[in-house]
């Protein structure tokens, strides 16, 4: 039987090269496509070969979290799995278990981001040792259907992992009110007097406070995108300095430091490799160009794809006044169809001198904006092809520096388009 | 002259907002304000605090299934119980005010309201439509982009939104209760019918998210209109605004969207 998965395994990883050897397509799915739909028990035969593994899901973070958290492990010097955050469906899981696939060696830990919906089947097919849920919010409604239906499968992959250590944020009301449903040992996170109130379901005061390994003292967020987070653990303070902005940025290190602590990595290396840690991949990704005929410019990126998101954003850019604001939006598939979620974000005292609309729903962000009561600006503009937007945003001399919003496939088309212009670092 | 006034009752801003609704109070409220309109935003958290202003437009938007049964749990504490909630409104939209109800909140005034678990909710009873869930699960839905055409004395005829229910309305139109509109693209009330939405005097109930009003300023106008004609007693003629950004949305998810 193990020779039969073998010769599999090894006949996927073959396939893969074939593709892109004869330049057939990048060859990226389909090993991942073939297991999820004709061999899924591969999933659980490969997963063994992990002496730890770890899941995030949640609705926003997990890209951030794993990031951070990864850090942390391969400067403990780990070897590590991990996917990217464009595969965190089944497929995506099973393709990185086939390319890190490997007879000669074992890699201590999987890490791995999960989107939501993929969690029941993927608990059901391997053994998570470690869960970690960074909040459940309102995220393309049109997929999900309810809040509700997230929250189900989130309990649903905790039953199926009895033995798993589940980390979740005890602020979020609908964890806290997972939390007395599921039977799991549990640790919770919470920022203390620093958490994201929410509107909904009133939460108290978190009674978790006893159990939680680390207390958030003080928080300060710098306006160079950098926050100053003062830390209680296990008695002893620690002030730390984050590369990362916003408030829902100390949510995902705290996810990430609170995991840390429970695999026994040392405080001081965790906090040391935290600080490390830069914004990736449209998280708050500092972007610099210097073109041949013009100063720099500097970009800033982040991404927005729900209320929470763009809210907990808009809270990071919020009082000062940018030179230029870009609010990119598509309704592509893997953005969601559905763009009512712009309006359920809270802008408050957005400052621009100019405003710039892209993207296939340009027409929809600038209703958002021209609605708004909080926003100011001298000029909103609407420029619908993305494309001639970032040129004309690089070739602007007059313009030293740009904040852009954009959510999942208007990001991953701006990347592109700098990437013509200066290196980005890839995915993770 | 005396400055017109506007008073805009929104019927539990907290657990019916889930989707976007929050942009038609946004939109009535510019929207009045460029005009010199006062705009009076009451937020109505409690069921007793509907009689303690004189509102000209009722706003009620979507939520969960297990909200409308909390929300159903604030009808019966009425001061006289849900029938008296009943009549209390219906006296209301006899005498021609506003209100705008979208998904959820356009379900629970009417008959009654069976969920994806099949428990059954009492609505108001204030239209005659039912509206079945057709089970849990998200592909049981009417989601996407809807356009309609409407029969309600607006131009552009179009109306321009998103759906996202798994509630199937059943409509019993008559002389006074109509759709809001044909459906030319998209679901509507429901899979067996082609129309979207109804209306009954100054009673607009439809499925549409979006945010319904940001892309059909000219809709927005008409619940402004109807609404200070309540009030005042006297034909309503609005200073036209400056539209065109508006329009264009509204026409790019006609020529996107707005093919079967």
């Amino acid at each position: 039987m193990v020779v039969l998965q073998l010769i599999i395994i090894y006949s996927l990883k073959l396939v893969k090269k074939i593709i892109r050897l004869f330049k057939l397509g990048s060859g990226t799915s389909l090993p991942g496509i073939i297991i999820e739909t004709k061999f899924p028990s591969l999933i659980t035969f490969m997963a063994k070969r992990y002496k730890t593994i770890i899941l995030i899901t949640g609705t926003n973070g997990k890209t951030t979290t794993l990031h951070t958290l990864t850090t942390i492990l391969k400067n403990s010097n780990f070897s590590i799995s991990c996917n990217l955050s464009g595969a965190n469906i089944l497929r995506g899981v099973a393709t990185t278990l086939i390319d890190d696939f490997s007879l000669k060696s074992k890699r201590q830990f999987a890490v791995f981001e999960v989107e939501e919906a993929t969690m029941p089947r993927l608990t059901s097919l391997l053994n998570a040792n470690y869960i970690v849920i960074t909040n459940v919010f309102r995220d393309q409604l049109d997929v999900y259907g309810e809040v509700n239906k997230t929250l189900e499968y989130m309990e649903l992959a905790c039953n199926n992992s009895p033995s798993a250590q589940i980390i979740l944020n005890i602020d979020d009301p609908l964890l806290n009110k997972l939390s007395k449903r599921i039977k799991n040992e549990m640790q919770p996170y919470s920022l203390g007097r620093y958490r994201t109130k929410f509107d909904y379901e009133g939460v108290s005061e978190t009674n978790f406070l006893e159990s939680l390994s680390i207390q958030i003292q003080n928080i300060m967020l710098h306006s160079d995108g950098s926050t100053n987070t003062t830390l209680n653990i296990q008695g002893q303070i620690y002030t730390i300095n984050l590369q990362l902005p916003g408030i829902y940025n100390v949510y995902n290190a705290s996810a990430a430091i609170t995991t840390s602590l429970l695999l026994g990595i040392p405080i001081k290396k965790i906090l040391k490799s935290l600080e490390s840690v830069k914004a990736v991949f449209g998280r708050g990704e500092l972007v610099k160009i210097t073109p041949e005929d013009r100063p720099l410019i500097t970009l800033r990126i982040f991404l927005i794809k729900n209320p929470a998101g763009f809210s907990q954003v808009l809270q990071t850019v919020k009082s000062v006044e940018h030179e230029h604001i870009l609010l990119a939006l598509n309704d592509n598939t893997a953005d969601g169809k559905d763009v009512s979620w712009i309006w359920d974000a809270s802008i408050d005292d957005l400052k621009a001198k100019q405003i710039t609309t892209t993207g296939k729903r340009a027409l929809d962000m600038a209703l958002r904006i021209k609605y708004d009561t909080k926003t100011t600006y001298s000029s909103l503009i609407v420029q619908p092809d993305l494309r001639s937007c970032i040129i004309d945003i690089i070739s602007n001399k007059k313009l030293s520096s740009s904040t852009i919003l954009a959510n999942y496939t208007a990001m991953n088309n701006i990347r592109t388009i700098l990437g013509e212009y200066t290196h980005l670092e890839p995915l993770t | 002259m005396q400055q017109l006034q506007l008073t805009f009752g929104h019927l539990f801003p907290e657990i019916m907002n889930l989707y976007g609704d929050i942009g038609n109070v946004m939109v009535i409220k510019k929207r009045c304000e460029e005009r010199g309109i006062k705009f009076n935003y009451i937020k109505l958290n409690n069921i007793h605090d509907i009689k303690k202003h004189e509102i000209d437009i009722t706003f009620f938007g979507g939520g969960q299934d297990n909200d409308q049964m909390q929300v159903y749990n604030e009808f019966c504490s009425f001061e006289t119980g849900v029938s008296g909630l009943s009549q209390f409104y219906k006296n209301q939209v006899e005498s021609g005010k506003v209100f705008l109800l979208i998904c959820g909140g356009y379900q629970m005034f009417g008959n009654y309201f069976i969920d994806g678990n099949g428990n059954r909710i009492e609505g108001l009873g204030i239209l005659n439509i039912n509206t079945t869930s057709l089970g849990n699960g998200s592909k049981d839905r009417n989601i996407g982009n809807i356009v309609i055409e409407s029969t309600l004395p607006i131009h552009p005829k179009t109306l321009v939104g998103f759906e996202n229910h798994s509630g199937q309305t059943e409509v019993f139109i008559d002389e006074n209760l109509k759709p809001l509109g044909t459906v030319i693209a998209g679901f509507g009330n429901s899979l067996k019918t082609n129309h979207e939405g109804c209306y009954y005097k100054n009673v607009f109930g439809s499925y549409m998210h979006g945010a319904l009003l940001p892309k059909n300023p000219h809709f927005a106008d008409y619940l402004i209109e109807k609404a200070l004609e309540q009030k005042y007693k006297k034909k309503i003629q609005l200073k036209a605004l400056e539209d065109e950004l508006e329009l264009q949305a509204h026409a790019f998810i006609i020529s996107e969207y707005g093919h079967k």
